[in-house]
């Protein structure tokens, strides 16, 4: 039973339509992208490409996962080259997730159904203790993944359903407000270093691609504030828009743009690279 | 440890291995093996507790042979009142003992006063509210004469910590299972293979039904404040659905683990939401809880005699001492006063015993009276659900007051990712089975079992939660 199951899922989610961005990088292959954006929530929802796109006439993706955190970056950018996807310039969003090395649960989600894959299966191995249990025993990794991979997505796969939001330009807009007085924290202390962001630089450097980093917007009432000069020390050509936004109306809460923030973001990423590409 | 988790799956095999194969025809062994066990099962979640069962196992272990031995009535009496205040004073502490004490201070503060003592850090053992009402019904017995004391603390202590129903019940009489550990047990693959089924029933009652409710119920309760009336309409509809699948999933496992090593639980859930009054449904649900309190509550308070006005108050202090049994929280014993509330025009109208069988017998569809009682009952008792579930009384108060005021009805899209009607399909299906197989004591059972298991074993592992898995929710009373 647990063959058949293990069976029928993987071949469902190698044959279905692209339903998440691992799955859509999966899909290309041999193109060019000018700009890349990784990030978490904080990308995903924040950054409208095809604004970006209209204002710099370049091609643009949003690559950001709700919950991914740097070590997802760097597999994305593998996956991107093992795809001959050449890209320009990626845009990083780094911020509180400067203080954590690991992986997230959902992009390791998506990644399941891939694991025999050589570069995905190395991937896993590296950062998983469980990858042994997760490779051979069958339908395992698609129970402790069931949230991401249970059958709710295997029935939307085999029926063909899109996602909520449009895989090519990469954007899922979140829209009003969940209430006012918005707060939120950013940490008291940041890392020594992030070896993860050593890797990504390094591995950028060999693939000829340029790295730039930015904190996206939070609220006005983000305690800490001054983490962003602490992770400037530490990544100099950080660009800060963490304060870019004093009113609460661009939020849909503290730490995630609504599609009225986004989209005046979007704008404002746009005119610096327009900015930055003058000077060069 | 938990039934649904991998240290089971290992402990089960090895105990029934030892029990039947090594132990098997010695009693006396077989019981020390499940005493062991037992006590291994309680302490891998906090050994520091199983002091509290092995001291609340030897009081009533002493007490019972000391009534036994003492004939006076008086001393029998001052007896049973030790027993009484060991057992309630160990949940008085550990469970209410900040419940009290903070009450006591918001009502001072109300008054004008201020007080300086505060609550204490206390953990909640686990499983105490039934293992000391388990001990106490012995007790109890034993004082009313009953039944006769155990000379043997073996089977007394094996009796009490019973693993298959130790932390969540059901809460078993010393009368029915007590003699169970007297006499010697044979295998039967007939019993075994049956209690296989109520495992997995269990199981799938608890993966598939609770723990996906579980995820809407959490979403939606965490984020009521801006949900609209449909969202919070299914949110009470869920953990309606929830907590049925969790308890009465963890009562199958637990009945069904005791039926492998020979034992026979009471049944503790008969289909509850299928009753077509209140009463009807306190005789389907929970039923060993709801028994003990009719036996050593209801009936010494006077029962069902004396005038009616005597009877509603005996039902008023049931419920809310049901309800305080629950949890040291205002919520619970609003929850209790509510089935009170709902149980009081019964009894007024001397309806409460009107059904007392189970519905449609002879035909596959109710009719529409029938249908119009289901869903009232239910309707009532998911509106208590909501006290059940909230955190505290403002709260159910805002929640109730939004699934009132809201009036919006479209659907929609919850922070997980998910729509909030999306579970309504599941939850009929399995209401489907529930009524196909309400005259059976569950739906694996019959002709072609082996087939139907299959169906429920792949139902578990397609649509089981198995990231999000929640712990049984009676494991905190």
């Amino acid at each position: 039973m647990l063959f058949l199951l293990d069976y029928l899922y993987t071949s469902v989610y190698a044959k279905s339509i692209p339903r998440n961005k691992i799955s859509y990088i999966r899909s290309l292959n041999e193109e060019f992208i000018d700009y890349v954006f990784l990030g978490s929530s904080r990308v995903h929802n924040t950054i409208d490409s095809d604004v970006i796109e209209s204002i710099t006439g370049k091609k643009v993706i949003n690559l950001g996962i709700q919950g991914a955190k740097i070590d997802d970056y760097l597999l994305m950018l593998k996956l991107l080259n093992n795809q001959k996807i050449k890209v320009k310039t990626v845009f990083i969003q780094i911020d509180y997730v400067f203080n954590n090395e690991g992986t997230s649960m959902i992009s390791k989600s998506y990644l399941m159904p891939y694991i025999r894959d050589s570069l995905i299966s190395s991937h896993i191995k590296e950062r998983d203790l469980d990858y042994y249990k997760l490779k051979f025993i069958p339908f395992y990794r698609y129970l402790v993944y069931d949230y991401k991979l249970g059958f709710r997505e295997f029935f939307n796969s085999i029926i063909g359903k899109k996602p909520k939001f449009n895989l090519e330009n990469g954007y899922n807009p979140l829209f009003g407000s969940i209430n006012t007085n918005l707060k939120s924290s950013l940490p008291d202390y940041i890392k020594k270093d992030n070896k993860i962001i050593l890797e990504i630089n390094k591995f950028a450097k060999e693939l000829n691609i340029e790295v730039s980093y930015f904190m996206a917007p939070f609220c006005f009432n983000t305690a800490n504030k001054d983490f962003s000069s602490k992770l400037k020390e530490k990544i100099p050509n950080l660009i800060d828009y963490s304060q870019l936004f004093l009113e609460d109306t661009y939020f849909f809460n503290c730490s995630h743009l609504n599609d009225k923030g986004a989209k005046e973001f979007s704008k404002r990423v746009a005119f610096d690279i327009l900015k930055k590409n003058q000077n060069n | 440890m938990l039934f649904n988790s991998i240290p089971f799956l290992v402990f089960l095999p090895i105990v029934f291995c030892l029990y039947w194969l090594v132990l098997n025809n010695k009693l006396t062994g077989q019981n020390l093996l499940l005493l062991i066990a037992s006590y291994v099962f309680y302490g891998w979640w906090d050994y520091r507790f199983l002091g509290l069962i092995v001291l609340s196992t030897l009081v009533d272990f002493v007490v019972g042979l000391l009534m036994n031995r003492f004939h006076k009535e008086k001393i029998r009496k001052r007896l049973l009142w030790l027993s009484l205040l060991f057992n309630l004073g160990l949940l008085g502490v550990f469970k209410y003992f900040n419940f009290f004490i903070e009450s006591w201070v918001e009502a001072i503060k109300y008054f004008g006063f201020k007080s300086d003592v505060s609550s204490l850090n206390i953990i909640l053992p686990v499983g105490i509210s039934f293992y000391t009402f388990q001990t106490l019904s012995y007790t109890i017995d034993v004082y009313n004469k009953k039944i006769k004391p155990t000379f043997n603390l073996i089977d007394f202590a094996a009796f009490v910590s019973f693993f298959p129903q130790l932390v969540a019940g059901p809460i078993e009489r010393a009368s029915q299972l007590l003699p169970q550990f007297k006499i010697k047990r044979t295998f039967d693959f007939t019993v075994v293979k049956s209690g296989i089924h109520l495992i997995v029933w269990g199981l799938f009652q608890k993966m598939v039904i609770a723990d996906s409710c579980a995820t809407y119920t959490n979403a939606i309760f965490s984020n009521y404040e801006n949900l609209n009336s449909l969202s919070l309409l299914m949110g009470g509809f869920y953990f309606a659905f929830q907590i049925y699948g969790d308890f009465a999933g963890y009562s199958n496992l637990a009945i069904g683990i005791a039926r492998m090593f020979g034992f026979n639980l009471m049944i503790n859930f008969n289909y509850p939401y299928f009753s077509r009054d209140v009463a009807e449904f306190w005789r389907r649900w929970h039923i060993s809880l709801t028994t003990w309190f009719r036996d050593y509550v209801y009936i010494p308070l006077g029962g069902s005699r004396g005038s009616k006005q005597q009877q509603i108050r005996n039902v008023f202090i049931v419920f809310f001492v049901s309800g305080l049994w629950h949890g040291a929280n205002w919520t619970f014993l609003i929850w209790g006063g509510l089935h009170a509330l709902f149980f009081t025009p019964l009894l007024v109208l001397n309806l409460n015993k009107k059904n007392t069988t189970t519905i449609v017998t002879n035909k596959g569809l109710p009719n529409p009276k029938e249908i119009i009682q289901i869903v009232g009952t239910f309707s009532l008792v998911s509106f208590s659900w909501i006290f059940f579930r909230s955190k505290n009384l403002s709260e159910s108060f805002k929640y109730i007051n939004g699934l009132f005021t809201n009036f919006n009805f479209k659907i929609e899209y919850l922070s997980i990712e998910r729509y909030n009607i999306e579970l309504l399909l599941l939850i009929s299906v399995f209401l489907i089975i529930e009524w196909v197989n309400r005259n059976n004591e569950h739906p694996i059972s019959g002709k072609l079992s082996y087939i139907k298991m299959t169906g429920i074993i792949l139902m578990i592992l397609v649509f089981g939660v198995y990231s999000d898995h929640q712990n049984f929710i009676y494991f905190q009373f």
